[in-house]
């Protein structure tokens, strides 16, 4: 117990309680923006060449897996679902896409 | 503020934010921005600038975080790209570190089982602890703080100021002595307003 009062050093208590300044409010929100930003930009620029290379792998991959469809031979009654649902998928492609586009913009 | 931090907590936030991660962005931030803004304004003088010096610092930090080591931890590191970027605004290339005489007439020195630091009201610690603190040459405050509020030991404040540890030391020694000097004169002329 003895020991615990000697170990507690005033000066330090009394710098750690007011020997700190804040900023402005709102600076930590307005840094955090700035860091997030800043950041997610310089990431997406570091990883641009693997970026690129995984597109390039699965636009491969895509269009082996419709080679291998068309040489299977699908009877019509296969095609008017699987044509449907293929639109599908590329329309919500494209829609990601654009959102993902504007909400870059905005940011 | 987080000074004593579990240095896995650290760490894990450490790799989120290397990934890219907001929470662990987020969580450095936190963390160190009042630091940091102490470090810059001891410097700069001037919160406008301050505030410009920390997210200039910060922004730094995190482009070149994937090269960030781990060999000091991350606020040592951190408060280095601090103390150098606000040198760099103010226009140094090191802080002015002319000699104040310390024999000054007028402090009377009080013992220090006097209790005195505890009968500070409140409300006036700051001022008391800000005028204290403004007698001290900038880079003296600049160590006082690193030790005593981020915990910094003697090494990590010369890897951060690039200073000599002898010469750490000593200052420390020095400029604490002197603070509390200061501490307590201000406490004799002002107790009766307290």
């Amino acid at each position: 117990m003895r020991r615990k009062s000697k170990d507690i050093d005033p000066l330090k208590e009394l710098l750690k309680e007011q020997g700190t300044f804040s900023p402005s409010e709102g600076f930590s929100l307005r840094l955090k923006n700035a860091v997030l930003i800043s950041y997610r930009f310089s990431y997406s620029k570091r990883y641009r060449k693997q970026e690129r290379f995984g597109k390039w792998i699965i636009g491969i991959l895509a269009t082996c897996s419709l080679l291998i469809f068309v040489d299977l031979k699908p009877s019509a009654s296969v095609l008017e679902v699987v044509f449907p649902v293929l639109s599908l998928a590329i329309g919500l492609f494209i829609l990601i896409l654009m959102f993902d586009k504007n909400s870059a913009f905005k940011s | 503020m987080l000074f004593k931090k579990d240095r896995n907590t650290e760490d894990h936030y450490l790799d989120k934010a290397i990934r890219g991660e907001r929470a662990g962005l987020e969580y450095l931030v936190d963390a160190y921005e009042e630091m940091a803004y102490t470090i810059a304004i001891r410097i700069v003088s001037n919160s406008e600038d301050a505030e410009e010096v920390v997210q200039d610092s910060f922004l730094k930090a995190f482009k070149y975080l994937d090269q960030f080591k781990r060999a000091s931890k991350f606020s040592t590191w951190l408060y280095r790209i601090i103390y150098t970027t606000a040198l760099t605004k103010i226009g140094a290339r090191k802080l002015i570190t002319l000699e104040i005489d310390d024999d000054n007439d007028y402090i009377e020195y009080v013992s220090s089982n006097d209790g005195g630091l505890e009968r500070l009201a409140d409300a006036d610690r700051k001022r008391f602890l800000s005028m204290a603190m403004q007698r001290l040459k900038q880079e003296d405050q600049l160590i006082i703080s690193l030790h005593y509020i981020a915990d910094k030991s003697i090494a990590e404040i010369t890897e951060i100021l690039d200073m000599k540890s002898s010469a750490i030391k000593m200052r420390l020694l020095r400029s604490r002595e002197k603070l509390e000097r200061e501490l307590k004169r201000l406490l004799n002329n002002e107790i009766y307003e307290l």
